[in-house]
Formats: structure tokens, sequence, C-alpha cells
């Protein structure tokens, strides 16, 4: 939960701060469960405009908010958010919730605009609930990347999806630009960036589906397979947007046409959630767990 | 090619990196904020007119200097482009926003008569005021194939008709005058080009529009339109009799390029600008014991070398009148790269500090994206080495 309900990924797409639904929100933080969606999560379903932040909290280097206590401080440099009505610090023990005594000074934002930017500072906010267990935690931190990564991919595809087009009709040196051998190959490998790690989003968000119904795939499997995923979304969104800038020339550089607000959006999704290190991490840790042939997708219970 | 750079060059070098530090950096950072280019009237221009720049390199003589005997360099270029790289590592923005006849320059003391130098170059030898020159080549529908350009031009007496529209034209708004390229015949592609100095206040020239851009805000990229624009015969560079010597005359193609080393340089400046932000985040937050930071700043510093060397290379070769066309588009194909790589790795390393909007790197990743785009996109440029290394034919 990143004040996020509902799907994302389509044109435009910058993440819709919408209302309400107890049970999509639930999906996304896995960690409390229906019960404490209800408690804390209700108010800020109902009051239009709240909204709730989820902060990756595994890293003091990124994240200066100390847990541990009934009472929190500290200091986040950036949430792509105007207000915080609930903050979850998640890391890989559980949560620690908030929802009093947050400050938040706005700031420009590097993009994602329309979600407010702002830094976050707490004094000795009080904590008004820690709901902890690993494997709940494993799936809460598998979702938000996740989502994350269905974003990215949104704004992937309708940056490759524009420039397509606009190659199809700009004309240089006789012919569309898009006929340009050059150009040709490069709109072929940003459709198979968007392709290929759509795949590997839906992919994994099977994994947790398979994980939650006890099917052949493990939380663990399923939490690697999400952070491929948000990795592979991140890098591909360093090839693909800056592209759809450049397939536009000069157009491209000007504030006229979306793709650079594309490009400056993508840019700052990645960073979100301890960014490609923390996903790199996460999937390098089980991929060392492995003894023998790695295996690159699930096999099917038998 | 030598790798140290001589003496006059470290000078020159120290005295950027003073003036980027105290002066261009913080102006860049002003405009950037502002969201509009620095106005015509800011004290920076002031004082960079006062310290003897914003001036043309033309000499103020009528002819060419000879070139003295028995000295096999030609140019200066290596010479620049560690200047370029230098201002473009402060600000590249503000760097492009010096007053001076910018790109006009060349063309004029190029191609124009005695009487265009002395007119339109003369206010610039030593200018009292920051003043400003401009050109226009790129059309909203030409911008690579620039012999596709639509301004036409039509003779009038003693005058010449212009109409049409140019985009992306630096300072055109308030220049004193434009260089602006037209054509005297569509279905004569480049052969129908003429450049003609469209002064301020002509009538017929107007609608200026100052772009809102990614990056680079400090300097003004405007469009404008010329409606039935006349401008006098004599202010086409070079007079008719440049043209009229020159029907039916291939001529010898260019074989060095000066131009794209220089702007690759640029792009090369604002790269290592990124690392040097990366790597002090790095130190100052205790991150450089983590591998994956050290890895992203060893991938940076060795790609950036790598880059700069392809620059050193192909300027190095233009001074010596070497052909270079390959080498100086393969330095313009790698560096804006592997500038945005640099800084997109660097925001990467400022996590959420770059999310804020308001650091250093998230400002050089919206400078550097136009590197790529500006002097030949790198499509082009990979266009042009495939013709050198494979033959590739023309469509």
């Amino acid at each position: 939960m990143m004040g996020v309900e509902g799907p994302c990924d389509g044109p435009g797409a910058s993440p819709s701060w919408g209302t309400p639904d107890i049970r999509s929100a639930t999906r996304l933080l896995e960690i409390g469960g229906e019960e404490a969606m209800v408690r804390f999560g209700r108010s800020v379903l109902d009051t239009p405009g709240a909204r709730a932040v989820l902060v990756w909290n595994g890293d003091e280097a990124r994240c200066r908010i100390a847990t541990g206590g009934d009472r929190v401080s500290g200091a986040l440099p950036w949430v792509p958010a105007d207000r915080v009505d609930l903050l979850v610090l998640l890391d890989e023990q559980g949560a620690t919730l908030v929802r009093d005594g947050i400050r938040c000074e706005p700031v420009r934002g590097a993009g994602l605009r329309a979600a407010g930017a702002s830094a976050l500072s707490l004094d000795a906010a009080p904590v008004v609930a820690t709901p902890r267990g690993a494997e709940a935690a494993t799936r809460a931190l598998a979702r938000a990347p996740l989502h994350t990564a269905a974003l990215l991919i949104g704004i992937m595809r309708e940056s490759a999806e524009f420039s397509r087009s606009y190659a199809l009709e700009r004309v240089a040196f006789g012919k569309p630009i898009a006929h340009h051998q050059e150009l040709a190959f490069l709109i072929a490998d940003m459709a198979t960036a968007v392709d290929a790690s759509r795949l590997l989003l839906w992919e994994a968000a099977w994994r947790l589906d398979e994980a939650a119904e006890g099917g052949p795939c493990s939380t663990e499997l399923a939490a690697e397979a999400c952070a491929t995923a948000f990795a592979e979304a991140v890098e591909q969104s360093q090839f693909v947007t800056p592209n759809g800038v450049q397939i536009l020339g000069g157009h491209g550089f000007m504030q006229d046409y979306p793709v650079e607000k594309r490009m400056r959006e993508a840019r700052a999704l990645g960073l979100l959630l301890g960014g490609v290190d923390r996903a790199r991490e996460e999937a390098g840790r089980e991929l060392c767990a492995w003894e023998g042939p790695i295996a690159l997708t699930v096999e099917a219970a038998s | 090619m030598k790798l140290a750079i001589d003496a006059g060059t470290q000078q020159r070098l120290e005295m950027v990196r003073n003036l980027g530090s105290s002066q261009l950096r913080p102006a860049g950072l002003e405009a950037d904020r502002a969201g509009h280019p620095l106005p015509h009237d800011h004290t920076l221009f002031q004082l960079l007119v006062k310290v003897g720049l914003g001036k043309t390199r033309w000499d103020g003589k009528a002819e060419a200097a000879e070139r003295s005997g028995g000295e096999a360099k030609i140019g200066a270029s290596r010479s620049l482009i560690c200047v370029a790289e230098e201002m473009s590592y402060w600000d590249r923005g503000v760097a492009v926003a010096f007053p001076g006849p910018g790109l006009g320059d060349p063309p004029i003391s190029g191609m124009g008569t005695a009487d265009q130098k002395r007119r339109f170059l003369s206010p610039f030898l030593n200018p009292e005021r920051p003043l400003w020159g401009s050109f226009a080549m790129t059309e909203p529908s030409a911008g690579s194939d620039v012999a596709a350009i639509q301004t036409t031009a039509r003779p009038d007496g003693d005058s010449w008709i212009l109409n049409g529209a140019k985009s992306f034209a630096a300072h055109a708004s308030r220049a004193e005058w434009i260089v602006v390229w037209a054509t005297v015949d569509k279905t004569l592609g480049r052969e129908g080009h003429r450049a003609f100095v469209v002064e301020k206040g002509t009538p017929g020239l107007g609608d200026f529009v100052v772009e809102r851009k990614m990056g680079l805000k400090a300097y003004e990229s405007t469009s404008f339109t010329l409606r039935d624009c006349r401008v006098p015969a004599a202010n086409l560079l070079g007079g008719e009799e440049r043209y009229a010597k020159r029907a039916g005359f291939k001529g010898a193609v260019k074989s060095f390029n000066a131009t794209r080393p220089l702007v690759a340089a640029m792009a090369v400046g604002i790269g290592r600008a990124a690392l040097d932000e990366a790597a002090a985040f790095a130190r100052e937050n205790d991150l450089l014991e983590r591998v994956r930071g050290r890895d992203r700043l060893e991938r940076i510093r060795r790609r950036l070398r790598a880059a700069r060397l392809l620059c050193w290379r192909a300027a190095w070769l233009a001074d010596y009148g070497r052909p270079n066309i390959l080498e100086a588009s393969m330095a313009k194909a790698t560096a804006p790269a592997v500038a945005l790589e640099a800084a997109s790795l660097g925001m990467e390393l400022l996590g959420e500090v770059g999310g804020r909007g308001d650091h250093l790197i998230e400002k050089l990743f919206r400078d550097v994206k136009a590197m790529d785009i500006v002097e030949g996109t790198g499509q082009i440029q990979r266009l042009i080495m495939a013709r050198q290394l494979v033959q590739l034919p023309r469509d």
C-alpha cells in the first residue's frame, strides 16, 4: 500500500491515488491482514485525499527512521505524497505504523508531481502498531516492488508507443523516420524491453498468487521473482524512456511532449523501496541459495 | 596523440574552474529553479563581457591572415574541447547562454563579405555590453534532414523575401541578428540553401516563442516565424557572387569535423560532474564501502575516461587536418550516452534524495539528454560511422 489503490498500468500512468477497496489494499499490505486494514486503513480509505505511504526502512543510509520503541524519530528525503495520514515503515521482520506526528515539507519532486512530493520528518512520533512476522513481511516486501514495477511498465509502454506513433508520422530524408533502420531497430528493442519486463512482472504476480494459495511456489521464490521483476523494470525503463525522448529529437526535449515527463517519472519510481540495490540483493540472495542447476521458472507440482 | 595538456590550456582551465564554481553553476541552478532562461540583463552576462568574453573569433581584418609556413598544426580543437568540457562540467546551459555571436560567428566570418563581417561582427570585437547573435537552421519539420528546410527566399528587387518558420534557435529573441538559412528552390536540396542575416526588428520577423525545456534552462531555445520578411540583398551572406561561383561545383567533401568532438566533450563534462557529485554523496553518507556503489562509480569513471579519449583523438586529428569523420562521429555517438548513464546511476546512488528534485545530479540527468540530440543525433552519427566502416549505401 503506497496510497495507491487499483491498477495503474496504462497510458499516462501516474499512480492513481484514488479510493477505496479494502480487498485490493489488503492484497498490497500483507503484514497486518484484514483486521489491521480495518483498524488502521479504513480512516485513510474513507477520508477524501488521505494518503498512506509505505517505505522500505531496512537501509539506514536511505531511510533514517529508527524503530524499535513506542515512538519513532528520523527523516526521509522524499516520498511521492503531499500528505501522509498513515506511514508504514517496512523491514524484513515486520512493519511499524505511525499516524500522528508526521511532518511533511513540500519539495519539488523529480517526477510524479501529481502525487505530491514531500520530505518527511518524525520527532518522537507515536507508534500505533508493530505487526511482526517474517513471512508476511516477505510477502509485503514482494508486493510493493511488484506494484511499482507495474507502474514502470505502464510508463514504458506509453513512452514506447508515443514515440513509435511519432516516428511513423515524422518524415525525414523522404520517409517516416520509423522506416530508417537505426530507429526501426531501436523501436523494436524498446517493444521487446516492455514486453519482456511485463512478462517477468506477470510471472512474478502468478508466483505470489500461487504462494498465497499453497501452490508449487514458495514465498521465497515469489519474493525473488518480484525483486527480479522490479530490477528489470527499472533497468529497462532507463533504456526505454530516454529513447522515447531520443526518437522525438528536439521535440522530445521540450515539455510540450509527454516523453520527457515519462523519463523523469521512470527515474523517480526506480528510486523507491530501496531501489535496484535492494532488489538485486534480494534476488541475489535467493540465487546464491541454489544448489545445483538454477531453475529459471517454477516447475508445476506433479 | 599527446595525452598531457599544454600549459596554455591548463591556464584557461583554471580560469574556467574559478568562474564555474563562483558564477556558472550557481547561475545554472538559478535558471533551473526559475524554470526559464537567464534574463538578458543578468549580472553574470555583464561580468562576462567585463572580463573579455562575448567576443567574435574574427580578427577584425578584411582578409583572413595567411598561415605561417612550416607549422603542421592548423587548429586548436584539442584545447577548445578541454575548455568546453570544463565549462559544461560547471553548467552547460550557462555556457551556451554566454553573450557573443555564437553559432552565427562561423558562417559570417567564413562566408561573409568584408562589408558583412564589418557590419555584423564589429560590434562583437570589443562589446561594452552583452550582445548576442543567433543561428537558425532547424525547422519544425526539418531537424536531422537539413536539406528539407521549407523556409523560402524569393528575390524582389534589391531585397529578398523570406517566409517560413524556425525552431530551437538559441538566443533568437534577444539577438542583434539571426543567420537564417532559407532555400531558393526546394527541389535543389542543399544546393538551394542560402544564408541571410536577418537583423533585429526587421518587419516580418516575429512570433518568438521561448520553449519550455526538460533541462539546459539557462539559455533560450526559441521558435519564430518569417512572414514576408524583407531582407536587403546586402544581407545575403557572401553575396550572389559566392553562389554563382559555386554553381555546378560539387567541391571537396570536408574530410574533418571539429564540432562533433566539441559537443561530445560537453557531454563528458556533464557526466564528470555527475560522477563527482555521486562520489561526494557516497563519501558523505558512508556508501563507499558498499560494493554496488563502488561498482557504479567505477563503471562511470571507466566509460567517461574512454569517452573523453575518443573526443581527444577526434580533435587531435582535426588539429592536423587529418580525416576524422569516423572518429568524430564515434565520439559524438558515445559521450552523451555515457554521460546519461553517469547521471542515471548517480540518481540511483542518491536514492530518495534524487527523488526530491533539488539535487544537482537530478538537474544533470535532465540537462544531459539533449546532448544525444543536438549537433547530429546519436542515430545520425551511427549512420555516418556505418558509411565509413561498411560503405553503407545512401538511401
